[in-house]
């Protein structure tokens, strides 16, 4: 049995770097609630009522009022999410507040993917939350503070959800082209061109991204320069599923993801600082890599090295 | 008998990973499941549409219309998809230029209702332009096209 425990190890979190992602996560979800006016119209049905709001009205949420109510509602629960106090209702407040303005975004005739991962996570946490405390059967933790090993378990199900969208997204990518989407790289400088002319017109100031007009002009001169340059991000999506296997495996991963994001939005002016982020706070984990002692170590080592003499 | 331990262990361990694949998968795009069907596929032709004033000067979409420009394809393309089954109900078959051209119409007088008033008094009408971008042996070229065009009448002056 051990050999199978080491296939699929239990990474155990300690409370401060759980408090950590939860203090990074919150910060998120705050920064990224959408804005009012990112929102249909108050006091006209929804044009293209979508997902959960064309069985159940959510149009009272864009009454102005009650749209500030879900926002000190979302404020309120990220607080004691924070402090790890009451953590089933907080994260299902949290839930429920992302769930309607997500929704209610989504429901504008056309799908946007800022929030699928945050309220993903969300949902994954309220649930991971949930069962622990009714299998645990602890009766304090409702409404008290969890316990260290609820944060741990709640962490490990988050990697699992953010593994599986990137899983997912590469799986996407072989179904839609029936395994040839390597091949179709070859006309990505069309998708380039097209995603810097819709920046453009946002704000008709024509974005600068030189590495996108460098690597566009190599693919059209080179196709296998396509290939190359986005070939890696197939495999790093693939990939993602190595996040579960351990910390230095979630480093690799998570910041081979980070280091994805960072590309896409200096060649295609398309930034998904949330997901990125959210990849960052809990796959890479920087605040339990920047305490261990090999790591200054191994840092004051290449230092001295580097040091001129 | 190892090998099916790690298996259900591995299965029970990370079950969440793999309902999530699942369900992402299944539900496709119903918020907040995603497939991610972002870039899945590249092709020789891709399309945007921008909106311009009466003279086609292009507007700023964020500042004036607030509404990004992949948003704003993505309104064209259902309001296209609406005015083709409309068509259909009334035993009309239109093709996809003609459906771009009537999503068109109904999206200005929407996009127009959205502006505000002191950016409202400096437009006179808009316009819906598609652009189409192909890489035409391996140089790119972009055509674009008027779908359709919305007069704005003056404000009222101000009362006394």
């Amino acid at each position: 049995m051990s050999r199978a425990r080491d296939l699929v190890p239990q990474v155990g979190f300690a409370a401060w770097e759980t408090l950590c992602m939860r203090a990074g996560f919150a910060a998120v979800l705050w920064w990224e609630f959408p804005s009012l006016h990112q929102l249909p119209p108050a006091g006209a049905p929804l044009p293209f009522p979508h997902a959960l709001a064309q069985w159940i009205d959510l149009t009272w949420a864009l009454d102005a009022g009650a749209f500030a109510a879900l926002r000190v509602a979302l404020l309120a629960a990220a607080a004691l999410y924070v402090a790890g106090v009451a953590l089933p209702f907080a994260a299902l407040t949290m839930l429920g507040c992302y769930m309607v303005a997500g929704t209610l975004r989504n429901s504008l005739g056309a799908i946007g993917h800022m929030h699928q991962l945050m309220t993903l996570v969300l949902l994954g946490q309220t649930l991971a939350t949930w069962s622990w405390l009714v299998a645990h059967r602890s009766r304090t933790a409702w409404l008290g503070r969890a316990p260290a090993a609820l944060h741990a378990h709640a962490t490990r199900v988050t990697l699992q959800i953010i593994a599986a969208s990137y899983v997912l997204s590469g799986i996407t990518k072989l179904l839609t082209t029936d395994g040839e989407w390597l091949l179709q790289t070859r006309f990505a400088p069309v998708q380039l061109e097209k995603t810097r002319w819709q920046e453009f017109h946002n704000t008709l100031v024509m974005p600068e991204t030189p590495l996108g007009d460098l690597v566009s002009r190599l693919c059209l001169e080179h196709g296998w320069v396509c290939v190359a340059f986005f070939g890696p991000g197939l495999l790093v999506e693939l990939g993602a599923f190595a996040m579960l296997l351990g910390r230095v495996p979630a480093l690799v991963a998570g910041g081979a993801i980070v280091l994805m994001h960072v590309l896409i939005a200096l060649t295609m002016a398309l930034d998904f600082l949330q997901n990125a982020a959210i990849v960052f706070l809990f796959a890479v984990n920087a605040p339990y890599w920047l305490t261990r002692r090999h790591v200054w170590r191994g840092w004051s080592a290449w230092k001295s090295m580097t040091r001129p003499v | 008998v190892n090998l099916a331990a790690a298996g259900l262990r591995h299965l029970q361990r990370w079950r969440w990973f793999y309902v999530a694949v699942l369900a992402g998968h299944l539900a496709q795009e119903t918020f907040p499941f995603s497939h991610w069907p972002m870039y899945a596929s590249f092709g020789s032709t891709t399309s945007y549409v921008y909106v311009s004033d009466a003279d086609g000067q292009p507007v700023p979409h964020l500042a004036v219309l607030r509404v990004g420009s992949p948003t704003l394809k993505k309104r064209l393309n259902r309001e296209a998809e609406q005015a083709r089954a409309e068509a259909a109900r009334h035993g009309q078959a239109i093709g996809v230029a003609e459906s771009l051209r009537r999503g068109a119409a109904r999206l200005l007088p929407e996009l127009a209702a959205r502006i505000a008033p002191a950016d409202r008094a400096r437009l006179r009408g808009l316009r819906l332009v598609f652009v189409n971008v192909a890489d035409r042996q391996r140089v790119l070229v972009r055509t674009p096209e008027t779908l359709a065009e919305l007069t704005l009448p003056p404000l009222a002056a101000p009362g006394p």
